[in-house]
């Protein structure tokens, strides 16, 4: 199957931003004038699968777009939204990051209903992250040093033999 | 609005007790006692800022890679469906409150919950039109992007000259808007 959004990548159509790992263009079919895609270059579907240097300059460039869209459409406002999954209203199987200006009478709304959370599940469900957070936190740090312990691998080897050479 | 008046400001640095899942030097994040979902996230800066667009750099990216965390951390523990991340610059955008939050909502088949996006189909003149004026501003941010039709009417050094004037953003209006 082929990926829409890949294929707009490829034509690089409508592009106003592009580096060696990430592209911006305007949506062909906006929600409003000026909603503009953000995305990885690499066919990935949702936020986990991107490296940590893909998504932090994926989120600094979406800074920038959304700061000069307020003066190239005049926009009150915007709205960054990534959708995860299906449910989430994800439409592609590529990862996005939407950035669409808001203004008046635009007949856009992201509101939601708040739902009460009895004390004691917002407890638990607090103990639950922070334990898989101090897991996963302990994980990489053994990982780390494990990292310090092995040997270094076949490419320190080489320029330390390099380096032997008179 | 003064920082220390600000609700999430004091969240944020701990002045106020709150039910924290991450913290680091520039960001903390809580869960919403008033959550769309279960492990609603609202993610803020320590620093008291209004919208995105005043971020610094190192602060913008951050938020960014909190995003992935924070989003592998939910999608281990809760197991949803799907997640959404949402950002709201401006009353009229749906922001409640004059401090930057993101938030990171779980999704669960059948919660009520809307982050579609209705597409429509755009007068290719105006995106046309819109494209070349966005290009032109793109190269006051980003000195060094290529586009092909462009011609090369200003030098990287007067591009960057540029990059330094303030951003024409009216932030007053948009602050007041919350007043
Ligand atoms: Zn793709
Ligand atoms: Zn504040």
């Amino acid at each position: 199957m082929t990926c829409l959004i890949c294929s707009l990548i490829e034509k690089k159509q409508k592009k106003i931003y592009e580096d060696d790992e990430i592209i911006a263009f305007l949506n062909p079919t906006p929600a409003v004038h000026g909603h503009t895609l953000v995305a990885p270059k690499r066919h990935l579907q949702i936020i986990t699968q991107l490296e940590d240097k893909t998504v932090e300059k994926m989120f600094f460039v979406s800074q920038q777009l959304s700061s000069l869209l307020y003066d190239a459409v005049g926009a009150e406002g915007t709205n960054i939204i990534v959708q995860n999954g299906v449910v989430a209203g994800q439409k592609h199987a590529h990862f996005l990051i939407n950035i669409i200006p808001r203004s008046k009478d635009d007949g856009m709304s992201f509101e939601w209903a708040q739902k009460q959370i009895p004390e004691d599940n917002m407890n638990k469900i607090q103990e639950a992250l922070q334990a898989t957070e101090a897991k996963e936190e302990k994980k990489e740090a053994v990982a780390e040093e494990k990292k310090k312990e092995e040997p270094k691998g076949a490419d320190d080897y080489l320029i330390k033999q390099l380096r032997r050479l008179p | 609005m003064e920082a220390t008046q600000c609700i999430f400001c004091n969240l944020a640095t701990g002045q106020m007790p709150s039910k924290k899942i991450y913290e680091d030097e520039l960001i903390t994040a809580i869960l919403d006692i008033y959550p769309a979902n279960p492990a609603h996230l609202l993610v803020m800066p320590k620093e008291h800022k209004a919208i995105f667009a005043q971020l610094p750099k190192a602060t913008a990216e951050r938020f960014g890679l909190v995003a992935k965390k924070l989003s592998e951390l939910i999608f281990r523990v809760l197991r949803p469906e799907g997640l959404n991340i949402f950002i709201a610059n401006g009353a009229i955008a749906g922001q409640k409150a004059p401090h930057f939050i993101m938030h990171v909502i779980p999704r669960f088949q059948g919660d009520g919950i809307n982050f579609e996006i209705a597409e429509k189909e755009a007068k290719i003149d105006d995106v046309d039109a819109l494209c070349s004026k966005l290009r032109k501003d793109v190269l006051n941010y980003f000195p060094e992007q290529k586009f092909e039709e462009e011609k090369e009417e200003k030098s990287v050094e007067q591009r960057l000259e540029e990059r330094k004037k303030p951003k024409n953003i009216d932030l007053d209006r948009i602050t007041k808007m919350f007043e």
